[in-house]
């Protein structure tokens, strides 16, 4: 665990890398992320090797256009190509199997190219959460484990989501503004990894040019913070260049009522949303 | 994953629409002998409630989930309320009884309109245990984000990975009578990995942004 003003190293970002045994699940059969090869070299605006469409076999038929999801591919003179500094490496393009030609070619990535993958494809796990994907068990198995125990609010924010993707630039300006007001993001979780000053939130510096679709910070927090959240998440809209959606999860009361108008007041909030109905929270352990 | 809580349009007025019933085995009970199994289960059911509304992937999916090894969560988007107070009723006769006398500690999740979860847990005996309220977009791009419909059908995908230019190619290529707005539905549900796309709403809505651009954008 790193104390405060301990910085990540790229190097012990990479050994915890490779402790983590990442995998990308692709077509219908894990297999080694390496196992997909071919590089070329890169403009200066993207670090790295990155994935590319091959020129030579590219028949312009455009069908992998409006695939991506970050707008990254374009089609000039008949033969599309992929911006490096706006593809996320989600891999949306390659999966869809929509080339008749093959030409959309995946590429072993490097650090810090690499956290744009881990961020963006879904398919990749995490070995801090265990699960496919950005996100951590949060609600979801919460009569399990308590995670959130009443008297609590868990804020869960997600910069880039929806549509719009974001840098680590941005996740740096959330992780300082909660940071500088006292809060510490929750372990285990893949952004907690990257944080390379815990006094400050600062992530690597080699890393905040990256663009990701998304990822998740998560806090747990007294429930006397509501307001001061809010405050911080107003502050945030204002400062942050993309999109960041905001969730709450928080324990029901006694009678299985939300608590959020109670503490958050009359904060807008999407008329659906997860409810944990608590069938584990007597057969657990740690349930509650 | 199964990013389902920043879905859009769901609308109060129209309940029933979609419910997503989730199972999920914290980590640390994953290893548990016996709760795969019991996971296992818990698809088939899903499968004996809802094959016959279900387009063939989420068949596919959960024919496999239940046969396999299950994924950890396991979903399925019910577009009928009637037919998950079926699966609960089911469920409580013996797979949540002897997941209590097992200590198996498999955690049900559901993602719909409040009211709906609410309407379910009251009929079906359960009380609600944490809520996730999802607040919405912030930040300086925020009113550049897509309107809607087109929205609604982008967040299908928690992930991010249905693009809005394939959205609006697809309700092109409607208008154009070249493809259906249940064949659109199914273009943008079936690479979903997670299984939480909802090819009946989906398909409401492509139709709808066809109408709506008959006469051009």
């Amino acid at each position: 665990m790193s104390g405060p003003g301990d910085r990540i190293s790229r190097r012990r970002f990479l050994d915890k890398t490779a402790k983590t045994g990442l995998v990308v699940y692709s077509l219908g059969a894990w297999s080694p992320i390496s196992a997909v090869h071919g590089a070329r070299s890169s403009p200066a605006a993207a670090k790295g090797p990155f994935r590319y469409i091959d020129k030579s076999k590219c028949v312009g038929c455009g069908s992998c256009v409006p695939l991506c999801p970050m707008e990254a591919i374009t089609l000039a003179n008949e033969k599309s190509s992929i911006d490096p500094n706006e593809c996320a490496e989600c891999g949306t393009c390659w999966r869809a199997k929509v080339c008749p030609v093959d030409a959309i070619t995946p590429v072993q990535l490097e650090w810090p190219r690499l956290m744009r993958e881990m961020f963006s494809n879904p398919l990749v796990v995490k070995k801090s959460t265990g699960v496919i994907g950005r996100g951590t068990e949060e609600t979801k198995t919460n009569d399990a484990t308590n995670r959130y125990k009443r008297g609590q609010i868990g804020v869960i924010v997600e910069p880039g989501r929806p549509v719009l993707g974001a840098r680590f630039h941005d996740v740096e300006k959330i992780l300082k503004k909660f940071r500088s007001r006292g809060y510490e993001v929750v372990s285990q979780n893949p952004v907690a990894d990257l944080i390379a000053d815990q006094k400050t939130g600062a992530l690597n510096p080699e890393i905040l040019d990256e663009k990701i679709i998304s990822c998740v910070i998560e806090l747990i927090v007294p429930d006397t913070s509501a307001h001061d959240v809010m405050t911080a998440v107003r502050e945030l809209s204002g400062e942050v260049e993309s999109v960041f959606s905001v969730s709450i999860a928080l324990r029901a009361n006694e009678q299985g009522k939300s608590r959020f108008e109670e503490l958050f007041g009359r904060v807008y909030q999407l008329p659906n949303g997860k409810v944990n109905i608590g069938v584990a929270a007597d057969v657990a352990k740690g349930g509650a | 994953m199964t990013h389902t809580s920043q879905r859009r349009g769901l609308d109060p007025h129209r309940p029933g629409e979609e419910v997503i019933v989730l199972a999920m085995i914290a980590r640390e009970y994953q290893g548990l002998d016996g709760i795969q199994k019991a996971m296992n289960e818990l698809a088939a059911k899903m499968l004996e409630h809802g094959r016959d509304h279900w387009p063939k992937w989420t068949v596919d999916r959960l024919e496999r989930a239940a046969t396999g090894q299950p994924p950890s969560p396991l979903v399925a988007v019910f577009t009928e309320t009637r037919r998950v107070e079926n699966l609960f009723e089911d469920l409580k006769k013996k797979w949540l009884p002897r997941n209590r006398e097992k200590g198996y500690p498999i955690s049900l999740v559901i993602t719909a309109l409040f009211d709906d979860t609410r309407g379910l847990c009251q009929k079906e005996g359960f009380k609600e245990h944490t809520y996730l309220h999802s607040l919405g977009p912030f930040g300086k791009r925020a009113p550049q984000l897509p309107s809607g419909d087109e929205l609604s059908l982008i967040t299908m995908c928690g992930h991010g990975l249905i693009a809005k230019n394939r959205v609006r190619k697809l309700v092109e290529s409607i208008r154009k009578g070249e493809v259906t707005p249940a064949q659109a539905a199914e273009d943008i549900a079936r690479p979903c990995e997670c299984g939480i796309g909802n090819k009946k709403r989906a398909q409401e809505l492509f139709a709808r942004l066809a109408k709506k651009f008959q006469s051009g954008p």
